[in-house]
């Protein structure tokens, strides 16, 4: 069978053809007992795929959807309130650090004679040595 | 008893946040949404899942819907594009699309949830899961869902030429694919006697 032929079969089903193509595949079908066995193989194939795989997931499909969708929502409220409560809880923690820092730096600061970080952080000329002597180790 | 609503009500109450209109909605689609998914995944508790997975996201993206298509088409296009993702996922878990053809049927024929479907859904399942999901996905939406070529070309994203082209491959290689089961004449009672 010619490809040519085949593609214009094919198309026949989709779309009109203009008269010249109609006519060629008319012709073409008179001919040919093959092509026209064709046709009718695609046209057995098209009805069956129109009657299609099943079409339904099964009874209370609706119930499922609703029961995930509801469960989903319940989940990610729960989430959600699980977020905030630690965002409120490390938000005092937070705020409560950055006042303490900025002390520390304001302190550190009015003890240094020079504004730099290592001042700041009285980190200067602290060896590990002199370190581990603070009282906080 | 309500009433049955049309498409524009019933998103109108779904925004409402009217979860009986949604559940009508869902009743109301989901021969189409399944024609769609069993017709790409085969049928099965995956299918199901994209099923549900599919109203749930249309759920949530709705307020995002401005009715430039039908709900039908947006639904549909949401549909196809988790089976193209679940279609994704699976291969790169096994890969079903095997060389041999024999073996591409045999695979599909023994996939559980298939035995107690009538011999003609079976046949169209057998094939459409064997074929290539770029032409399984113009056979569905074109053949299965009824949208016209123009239709499954603005689902797609598509031009219509290669909408064309691919349905007219697409039918070709279905029939190479069941020709041998055709040949058979009980091309899929292999559990029979």
């Amino acid at each position: 069978m010619i490809k040519k032929t085949l593609r214009l079969l094919y198309r026949s089903f989709e779309c009109r053809l203009s008269e010249r193509e109609q006519a060629s595949l008319e012709q073409a079908l008179e001919r040919s007992p093959e092509l026209r066995a064709e046709k009718e193989r695609i046209q057995l194939q098209r009805e069956m795929l129109s009657q299609g795989p099943a079409s339904s997931f099964g009874p209370a499909f609706a119930e499922r959807v609703m029961g995930r969708l509801d469960a989903a929502e319940t989940g990610s409220n729960g989430w959600e309130l699980f977020y905030t409560t630690l965002l409120m809880l490390f938000r005092r923690f937070a705020i409560a650090g950055a006042v303490a820092l900025l002390l520390l730096l304001s302190y550190n600061l009015r003890l240094g004679d020079k504004l730099s970080s290592e001042e700041i952080f009285f980190a200067s000329d602290a060896t590990h040595e002199e370190l581990k002597r603070l009282p906080l180790f | 008893m309500r009433t049955k609503l049309d498409d524009t009500s019933l998103i109108r109450k779904i925004l409402d946040g009217d979860k009986h209109a949604f559940k009508e909605f869902i009743e109301k689609y989901e021969s189409q949404v399944a024609a769609t998914v069993i017709g790409m995944l085969g049928p099965g508790p995956e299918a199901e899942d994209i099923g549900q997975e599919t109203f749930i996201r249309f759920y949530r993206a709705l307020s995002r819907f401005r009715g430039e298509s039908s709900v039908g088409t947006y639904v549909t296009r949401i549909a196809i594009n988790l089976c193209l993702n679940e279609i994704r996922r699976r291969g790169r878990r096994r890969t079903l699309y095997v060389s041999n053809g024999e073996e591409r049927l045999e695979a599909v024929a023994h996939k559980p949830g298939t035995e107690h479907q009538d011999e003609s859904s079976r046949l169209v399942n057998l094939g459409l899961q064997s074929l290539d999901p770029k032409f399984r996905t113009v056979i569905v939406l074109r053949l299965i869902d009824g949208y016209t070529t123009r239709e499954t070309a603005r689902i797609l994203k598509l031009p219509e030429g290669t909408v064309l082209s691919r349905l007219a491959r697409g039918q070709q290689k279905l029939k190479e694919i069941l020709a041998p089961l055709y040949k058979d004449e009980q091309p899929i009672s292999r559990d029979g006697p």
